[in-house]
């Protein structure tokens, strides 16, 4: 562990910075809509890349900025594919469905849905993990995700499961082990990034959390998040480089607090503003230490289908592209 | 002078294979970029193989690529980068420059999305109910009662049924009596009693007749039941609520893909399946009515109960706040009070009593037994 009271002379601290105006964004939003309405949705998918491209582009590390590189075309074809399937998994549930009333159709119906979204949920994590690291890059260098989704599944599933059965009791290892696969699998041209949390570190704090949170009204949730969010990132690492997180659980709150605010009084018309706010606020509490040795990363950029993306699109997954947030 | 025009311009230079950054100044060229890498050494970045992949947008770091993916890129923080090219090379870079015609691409914009809208309202005014009515036509009577037990169950859920078995008995009578006077029908009917005190009644897709209780305390006689009942059973056989549901969901999908929502898709699913009211045109309304009164000729019997359970909601509609339920999903009744009057007397026959003998005021219609 990262313990060191005084810091090593010579270990310099790189920050994160995040660049972009909720103004700004606002105004691609609008544009987004107004061509959104005049081409019937479909310039839906070319107004997305826009607001990755000014996202990533207003990130900086280390001086540097981020760079998004996927295109609208793409993800209109995995739409496309995407809308394909959903037709099949209705038609297959018409046919179902079709004989009349019969004795417990529904309750098969209702175990088929059940049965495609627990399988479809996973699916569309990884898959929209790894189309969107392998749009952006830093340096000239892409990110990738090699996770295996088969895997990733079976974890996700029998996690789930596992939470349900113990009472909930098997969340933070469940947490953990989501983490560990979607970090662990990030590669950062050929550097890979590792994680070394465990869930039973974070064991205690979450009992505590419970029996805290219905006591303070939820605000104490506010404080493990920080806490795990600071332990999540101390135990990640890339190319002898560590993070380190500074996030407290009272700026937390207050973040929180105030996006709630912004978006009830504008009825929600602040949703750009809230997005960036999210992102300033993580960037700030980060920093990387000992990025010397990234300069010797070598280019490994590998293909990623968008149709992960379009399936989580579908089902309003926003999983958070690069790192955890909460 | 030549010193004046050759500008350099502090960047960062990345070739795509490493992570390396490498500070270059950047010279502005007739056709072309040299990057002074520091060590003595340049690059030669000819304009025609440069894009823009970022700077389009004020407050946007510049970021030119080149070469086929993964790029080489060079990352220029200075916006006024732009500018010097504009200036100094407007045609051999001009593929770079992002348009200065905003104003024009606005007007655009703004002209296509008036007429995007006028597109909509046409689509929603006339091409929605359609293909509604063609979808509606072609659905399969399986699926219609399949759509129809969906609503049944959401209007109607069995926590809020009632059943009394004299009365089931009693409307099964008049149910029986208009449909054998129609055979050509080809539904199945069913009438559910729900407990409710508004005056209201419904027809479900395939044949489910919902009832609130409050409509039935208002019948004086089986004959004024028989007219309500005759016009839903024409709401079914023309489709009207199948076509109804179907006019619901392609607007709300419409109006999803205008938001750009993909998800509005999913939503209209779910909402044609908890959809609780069924609302109808008036030209629907009329046609249940013509034909609801040509059914209840056809089992000869008396047209006065529909025509006076009309006149009588009228009369009370004005201060009892139930019966409004009833009459604003229907047109003015004054009206229909006259269409039906005329009908009932261009045929003229001896009506045959409904349930002779059958106390039907004394009944008080109460929930007797909760299934």
């Amino acid at each position: 562990m990262t313990t060191a009271q005084v810091e090593p002379a010579g270990v310099q601290e790189a920050k994160l910075s995040f660049h972009g105006e909720g103004g700004t964004l606002f105004g691609i939003s609008i544009v987004n809509l107004l061509l959104g309405i005049v081409t019937l949705g479909i310039y839906y998918f070319w107004g997305k890349v826009r607001v990755q491209g000014y996202l990533h582009s207003q990130m900086e590390l280390d001086g540097d900025r981020f760079a998004y590189h996927g295109t609208g075309a793409e993800l209109l074809v995995g739409f496309l594919k995407t809308l394909g399937l959903i037709v099949l998994v209705i038609a297959g549930l018409v046919l179902l469905m079709l004989p009349g009333p019969r004795p417990g159709a529904d309750v098969v119906a209702t175990l088929f849905i059940y049965a495609v979204l627990i399988l479809v949920v996973p699916v569309a994590i990884a898959g929209s993990r790894r189309y969107r690291l392998s749009r952006a890059s830093w340096r000239g260098i892409r990110f990738s995700f090699r996770g295996q989704t088969g895997s990733f599944v079976r974890m996700f599933i029998s996690g789930a499961l596992l939470t349900v059965v113990t009472l909930g009791l098997y969340y933070p290892f469940f947490y953990n082990n989501i983490w560990r696969f979607l970090i662990g699998n990030t590669h950062y041209g050929t550097a890979r990034f590792e994680f070394d949390g465990t869930g039973a570190d974070l064991f205690g704090r979450f009992l505590l959390a419970v029996v805290l949170t219905p006591l303070t009204l939820g605000v104490y949730w506010f404080w493990f998040a920080a806490h795990r969010m600071r332990y999540m990132w101390a135990r990640t690492a890339f190319a002898g480089a560590r993070f380190r997180c500074a996030v407290t659980g009272g700026r937390l709150f207050r973040l929180t607090l105030g996006n709630v605010l912004l978006l009830v009084v504008t009825l929600g018309l602040a949703l750009p503003w809230v997005r960036t706010r999210n992102i300033r606020f993580l960037c700030d509490a980060l920093a990387v230490q000992g990025l010397a040795g990234t300069d010797a990363i070598r280019q490994e950029a590998l293909p990623a289908s968008p149709t992960g993306e379009a399936i989580a699109d579908f089902l309003g997954i926003d999983f958070p592209g690069l790192a955890p947030t909460w | 002078m030549r010193t004046r025009l050759a500008m350099t311009w502090s960047g960062v230079y990345f070739d795509g294979k490493t992570a390396l950054r490498r500070p270059v100044a950047v010279s502005v060229m007739a056709s072309g970029l040299r990057l002074a890498t520091g060590e003595g050494t340049f690059l030669w970045w000819p304009y025609e193989d440069l894009r823009l992949a970022q700077g389009a947008l004020p407050g946007e770091q510049i970021r030119i690529e080149r070469g086929p993916p993964p790029p080489e890129a060079l990352a220029i923080p200075d916006e006024a980068f732009l500018d010097a090219i504009r200036a100094l090379a407007p045609r051999a870079a001009g593929h770079l420059l992002p348009p200065i015609r905003r104003r024009h691409w606005m007007r655009l914009v703004l002209l296509a999305g008036a007429a995007a809208v006028a597109a909509g309202l046409v689509l929603y005014a006339w091409g929605i109910p359609a293909l509604a009515g063609l979808a509606a036509r072609a659905v399969p009577r399986a699926l219609e009662e399949r759509l129809g037990q969906a609503v049944l169950e959401s209007v109607a859920p069995p926590s809020k049924r009632c059943a009394d078995p004299r009365r089931d008995a009693a409307l099964g009578e008049i149910l029986s009596r208009l449909s054998t006077a129609d055979p050509a029908i080809p539904y199945t009917f069913s009438i559910t009693v729900v407990d409710e005190p508004s005056v209201n009644a419904f027809a479900a897709p395939g044949g489910y007749l919902i009832i609130h209780l409050g409509l039935l305390r208002k019948t004086q006689s089986p004959e004024e039941m028989a007219g309500v009942l005759a016009h839903e059973m024409q709401h079914v056989r023309h489709r009207h609520g199948t076509r109804s549901l179907f006019r619901e969901i392609s607007t709300r999908a419409l109006l999803g893909l205008l938001v750009g929502d993909a998800s509005g898709l999913a939503q209209a699913l779910e909402a044609a399946r908890t959809l609780g009211a069924l609302r109808y045109r008036r030209q629907d309304e009329e046609a249940a009515d013509r034909d609801g009164m040509s059914l209840l000729q056809a089992a000869s019997i008396d047209p006065g109960g529909m025509i006076g359970f009309l006149r009588r909601l009228d009369r009370d509609g004005v201060t009892a706040s139930p019966v409004a339920a009833y009459l604003s999903t229907h047109p003015p009744t004054v009206e229909r009070i006259r269409r039906l009057e005329q009908m009932a007397e261009e045929t003229r026959y001896a009506p045959v009593a409904l349930l002779p003998g059958f106390p039907w005021r004394e009944v008080g219609f109460r929930c007797m037994v909760r299934p």
